[in-house]
């Protein structure tokens, strides 16, 4: 799919900026002892009230008198890759991906030509909208001990709503809309050691993302629609660290 | 100045065509509540026809008929009628959303919204709502 092209693609991209800072740091023996380059994965749940996606759920539940869960907490999976820039601070590069998922059925009317009502059909809906943020920040220890840290960056956004459904008799239908946003977020993280090179690091982090100019591939847009993830999550992260020589 | 004397009667000619879509007719009585009835042919391809009532005690009130897709992103207005009429009219949908776009196959809703259902409501969505299908 394009958008994920465009994923990798950026990706890729600041994949190579990193690697480029790393290959001028290799080339400066002095400030390559410094370098510690760290890898970790996260896992938070975040509390967030995306408002015209669960409006939507309203509407839905209202017209079918069904119960489909409106959407107040989300599960972030995070990738970070940071490298040092002193003892103190750190750049990071983040990538996480947010999935939601419905799924519902339904009774409709079948109505003829004449508005005579002819039987009904069935009708299976599914939806799933697939977010992934890619970040940019930097970060700092806030006391001496380097035990808490504190990231801040930005966010680009992009989103997959995808729309999958049979109606009975009738055939499938399916659209894929793209669509895409910025935001910001903040993170505050103790770290505890487990050892040399692991840290696990329990985190708060605040999110403030917003994805809209969601179209299709005929650019067909979605008018007054907006993936809104605002809010504060919760989680751990777990880091592998790396210096310049090797495993520390 | 000039040329917003050129965009006035642009502008005009624009809404003229837009409401030659979907211009509803009365087709009955006036009934005691609000009405939104199933559209026919449901499925449709082509087009299809929603028949809706207002009722005498909302007669001269604003009240728009909207399709909205499953996102409830606004496809399409239907009626919008700031001082409405009450009796039962019927409007046709082509399937095609405010650009003219045809709408891909799926499922979309119409709503019947008025003043007095929305201050009752409070704002939030319509009272009523139907699902209408559009098949390939």
């Amino acid at each position: 799919m394009r958008i994920f092209n465009r994923f990798f693609a950026g990706l890729f991209c600041l994949s190579c900026v990193s690697i480029c800072r790393s290959q001028d740091a290799n080339s400066l023996p002095a400030e390559n002892d410094a370098t510690v380059y760290s890898f970790g994965v996260s896992g938070t749940v975040a509390f967030v009230n995306p408002k015209e996606l669960n409006e939507s759920f309203h509407m839905v539940n209202t017209t079918l008198d069904l119960a489909v869960p409106r959407v107040n907490t989300i599960f972030v999976a995070g990738a970070h890759l940071r490298m040092s820039v002193n003892a103190q601070s750190h750049i990071v590069l983040r990538g996480e991906f947010i999935r939601i998922f419905r799924q519902f059925e339904y009774d409709a009317k079948e109505i003829s030509l004449a508005g005579v009502q002819t039987g009904v059909f069935r009708v299976r809906n599914e939806r799933s909208y697939h977010t992934f943020p890619i970040g940019l920040g930097a970060g700092t220890y806030l006391n001496r001990q380097k035990t808490i840290e504190l990231e801040i960056g930005f966010m680009y956004v992009f989103s997959v709503i995808e729309e999958k459904g049979t109606m009975e008799s009738y055939g499938p239908f399916q659209s894929t809309m793209e669509g895409r946003g910025w935001g910001v977020w903040g993170t505050l993280r103790p770290r505890i050691a487990l050892t040399d090179w692991l840290t696990f690091a329990p985190e708060i982090s605040g999110r403030f993302l917003s994805v809209d100019r969601f179209q299709d591939q005929r650019d067909r847009t979605l008018q007054d629609f907006a993936l809104d993830f605002r809010g504060v999550s919760i989680g751990g992260a777990l880091f592998i660290h790396l210096n310049s020589q090797g495993s520390r | 100045m000039k040329s917003l004397f050129l965009f006035i009667p642009a502008a005009f000619i624009l809404l003229l065509f837009a409401n030659s879509c979907s211009n509803p007719t009365s087709i009955g009585p006036v009934p005691s509540n609000f009405q939104l009835n199933q559209n026919f042919p449901n499925p449709f391809t082509d087009s299809t026809t929603v028949q809706y009532g207002i009722p005498s005690s909302a007669s001269g009130e604003h009240i728009v008929l909207q399709v909205f897709d499953n996102q409830r992103a606004p496809v399409r207005v239907l009626e919008n009628s700031v001082s409405h009429p009450s009796g039962t009219f019927q409007v046709s949908w082509d399937g095609r959303d405010a650009s003219f776009q045809r709408v891909p196959p799926g499922v979309y809703v119409i709503e019947l919204r008025s003043g007095s259902i929305l201050a009752i409501d409070g704002g939030m969505n319509g009272v009523y709502g139907r699902i209408m299908a559009v098949r390939r």
